[in-house]
């Protein structure tokens, strides 16, 4: 500050109309809006265009229009049989960054939090992710998986990345922000069930739970699952408000859509038979 | 016997001894020799790999001698020579050895060729040797003695008895004049060096004379081996003058090592795929640090970058005297493009990457997909590391949907299901029970009897379940030979 602090009796008057209205202000509050912005860059990515989620409902309510790439997402299941939406969901999400760009999908897989399992390529081939794009880590425990997430986006050469890890720290989650919003690349943490929910810097938080299928034609008439549909609870988004929608995912697209509302099948049944 | 391809006709190359004894000789056309027996076991000639052989062999024989050298086989076609009068064989392939200050070593010369001649015998060759003080001397006598003796050692100033009883051919003057010299009644070397030997330059030309000279020893511009070189081997070497302990030397010490052998390997067009740095302390010990790259590499700071976080295992104790580098397994690589755009930087840098882990955490850690054409479904795809990986053809995608987490082992359910065949009601799988609302299957997988590994695996007949909250699991029952069949949850779906 160069100005000198004005003597008391110097000091506006109560009427003070504000920066908007005086000469230097409205630069005054560009300035500042500058500021501001220069300060959050590290928590949002400036010039990147947004990658649409593929629902247009969602989309719209995003606050970029879509989901960001450069900046930090988590996925947890809401149950623990619900992993295998959760590894679901986040395979679509990453498919969808791995579209806009050509690097590969690192994937840190971590026996001790996931505990359902490892990933099968054919499975999520059919969600997008083509098996030469995919390299996957096998590691053991969380501090390895961040460290690997770290140097993966020090590279910059994945186009994302998702890494297992139980326990991520407020600190850490703002660490991985900062370098994914310098790499560009796109850490998602995918987190059991049970973790702690502690407060984290990513830009959006999902919770993922299986939702009953909705089967279609043949499949309905032979009781057979249809296709997989997700309970998707988005309980925090920077900068934009959360929401929970349930989604199906589509192979004769390979999209997302908003889930038809489910039939009630006991009253369709005791119908049917009465 | 072999065959080879000379002026558009098959002709034989070579043959064993049997077919010598019978009357086959090189040259012969293979339809004639078919003629004379039709029974004959042909090959066809390979001269670039007798050559490789050849110069393996030679390599091999630089257990006697530092200076070894291959020679091509005989420069007279046998072909263009049979129509005139026939000469001894003398073909087949050489091996030159310069064996100055060296047959001591093997307990004098008879022993060193009896050593080397039955080695080559357990090899698998018929080798013949001779030991002269000439080069010449030496080809004359290893080509042209009588097939029984193995080895012939010529005793200094010897050379002139040992050559007389020799046809002319023995002296390498090609098949024309020898053919002249046969002709005037000159049929051995010993006949010939009665000559006086300026009629011989002026009747000859000065070839017969100057091979005359040489193979006798007068000839003081000798013909030389020229032996094969070893390989410089791709390694650097630092010495220091006072021990060094700090990480921060040796990382010093380790990119200066980095810089030279980049260097080399750029020379060799060779790039590095594992590299070893080791650490000799005064009293004796040595420390060394291995290191791996996915592809051969010869970029000094991006291998210094592997090394970087390794460097602090290195135990200093006293101090460390001298560090060595070397690259233990190079490969050949092409000048690296620059400029080719993002891409190719963003797959060097991916590269990079899955060095960094690999090396830090360990080479098995880092995977990929592989995809195999199997039934059974931990086999058909899996994580193998990335040394190991390339993708085959297989299709990623099997018609029926796959559950994209696949429990590894199966974990056993309890389940209650409609026996013998039918679908599961209700299973409790880690002490949650769930009920059954929708299912698909079962469908059968067998186990692949073609393959020889004998596993326990039964026949699988695997159920899509969904249950009352949404959540769809792969369950299968299998046929192991127990009553009532058990049941497995193979995997999660999304």
């Amino acid at each position: 500050m160069t100005r000198d602090i004005p003597s008391p009796e110097r000091l506006p008057s109560p009427s003070f109309q504000g920066p908007k209205n005086t000469p230097g202000g409205k630069d005054r509050l560009a300035a500042l809006r500058r500021r501001v912005g220069r300060i959050e860059q590290g928590f949002r990515p400036q010039g990147t265009r947004a990658v649409p989620l593929g629902v247009q409902e969602i989309d719209a309510r995003l606050p970029a229009g879509g989901l960001l790439p450069g900046a930090l997402y988590e996925i947890a299941p809401a149950a623990p049989r619900d992993a295998g939406a959760a590894t679901a969901f986040c395979a679509t999400l990453a498919a969808r960054f791995l579209k806009e760009s050509d690097g590969a999908l690192l994937w840190c897989l971590n026996p001790a939090v996931a505990d359902a399992g490892e990933i099968y390529p054919p499975a999520l081939a059919r969600f997008g992710i083509a098996p030469d794009r995919l390299v996957a880590l096998c590691a053991r425990d969380d501090a390895t998986v961040l460290q690997a997430i770290e140097d993966a986006l020090a590279s910059g050469a994945p186009a994302a990345i998702v890494g297992e890890a139980r326990d991520v720290s407020l600190t850490a989650s703002r660490r991985l922000q900062l370098a994914a919003g310098k790499s560009g690349v796109t850490p998602i943490l995918l987190r059991p069930y049970g973790a702690e929910q502690t407060s984290s810097a990513a830009l959006m938080r999902w919770r993922v739970e299986s939702a009953p299928s909705r089967p279609r034609g043949w499949a309905a008439m032979l009781d057979e699952p249809g296709f997989p549909c997700w309970q998707a609870n988005l309980f925090r988004s920077r900068g934009g408000a959360p929401g929970n929608w349930t989604m199906e995912w589509r192979d004769e697209t390979g999209d997302l859509a908003l889930a038809a509302p489910l039939r009630d099948r006991q009253a369709e049944t005791a119908a049917s038979t009465a | 016997m072999l065959a080879a391809e000379q002026r558009a006709r098959l002709q034989i190359t070579a043959v064993n001894r049997a077919a010598e004894r019978a009357g086959f000789r090189p040259g012969m056309t293979l339809a004639d020799a078919r003629a004379i027996l039709p029974g004959l076991a042909v090959r066809p000639a390979d001269p670039a790999g007798d050559a490789k052989a050849l110069a393996r062999l030679a390599r091999w024989c630089g257990r006697y001698s530092p200076l070894t050298s291959a020679e091509e086989t005989s420069d007279s076609y046998p072909g263009e020579a049979l129509d005139a009068p026939r000469i001894e064989a003398g073909g087949g392939a050489g091996i030159w050895l310069d064996s100055t200050g060296c047959d001591h070593l093997f307990g004098g010369e008879e022993a060193m060729l009896t050593d080397m001649t039955e080695r080559l015998g357990e090899l698998g060759f018929s080798a013949r040797a001779a030991l002269a003080g000439t080069p010449g001397c030496a080809w004359a006598v290893a080509r042209y003695t009588p097939d029984r003796v193995s080895w012939v050692v010529v005793p200094p100033a010897g050379e002139r008895d040992a050559l007389s009883p020799l046809p002319v051919t023995a002296l390498g003057i090609g098949p024309a004049m020898a053919a002249e010299l046969h002709g005037l009644g000159l049929k051995r070397i010993g006949d010939v060096l009665a000559l006086p030997r300026a009629s011989l330059a002026a009747r000859f030309g000065e070839t017969l004379r100057a091979r005359l000279d040489a193979a006798l020893g007068k000839n003081a511009a000798a013909e030389p081996v020229s032996p094969f070189l070893p390989e410089a081997p791709l390694a650097a070497r630092l010495a220091f003058a006072e021990p060094i302990g700090t990480v921060d030397d040796i990382a010093a010490a380790t990119q200066h090592l980095l810089k030279t052998l980049c260097q080399r390997l750029e020379r060799a067009g060779q790039g590095a795929r594992q590299l070893a740095l080791t650490a000799f302390r005064p009293d004796g010990s040595t420390a060394r640090l291995v290191i791996g790259t996915g592809r051969a590499n010869r970029d000094p700071d991006r291998l210094f970058l592997l090394f970087a976080e390794r460097l602090a295992e290195i135990d200093t104790g006293f101090g460390i005297d001298e560090i060595t580098l070397a690259a233990i397994h190079h490969e050949s690589t092409s000048p690296a493009q620059t400029g080719l755009g993002s891409e190719r930087a963003r797959a060097e840098s991916l590269d990079a990457l899955i060095d960094l882990l690999a090396n830090r955490l360990g080479p098995q850690t880092v995977r990929r997909p592989a995809l195999r054409e199997s039934h059974l479904p931990e086999r058909a795809a899996g994580l193998v590391p990335s040394s190991e990986a390339s993708l085959s053809s297989a299709d990623a995608r099997s018609p029926n949907p796959r559950p994209v987490r696949l429990l590894r082992p199966p974990e056993p359910v309890e389940t209650v299901s409609e026996e013998p065949d039918g679908p599961p009601h209700l299973f409790r799988w880690r002490r949650v029970l769930h009920r059954v609302i929708l299912c698909e299957g079962p469908e059968r997988i067998a186990p692949e009897w073609w393959r020889e590994e004998k596993t326990e695996a039964g026949i699988r007949d695997y159920f899509r379940v969904e249950d009352d909250g949404g959540g769809r699991f792969w369950l299968y029952r299998e046929d192991c030979g127990e009553v009532p069949r058990p049941w497995f949850l193979h995997g999660l779906f999304g």
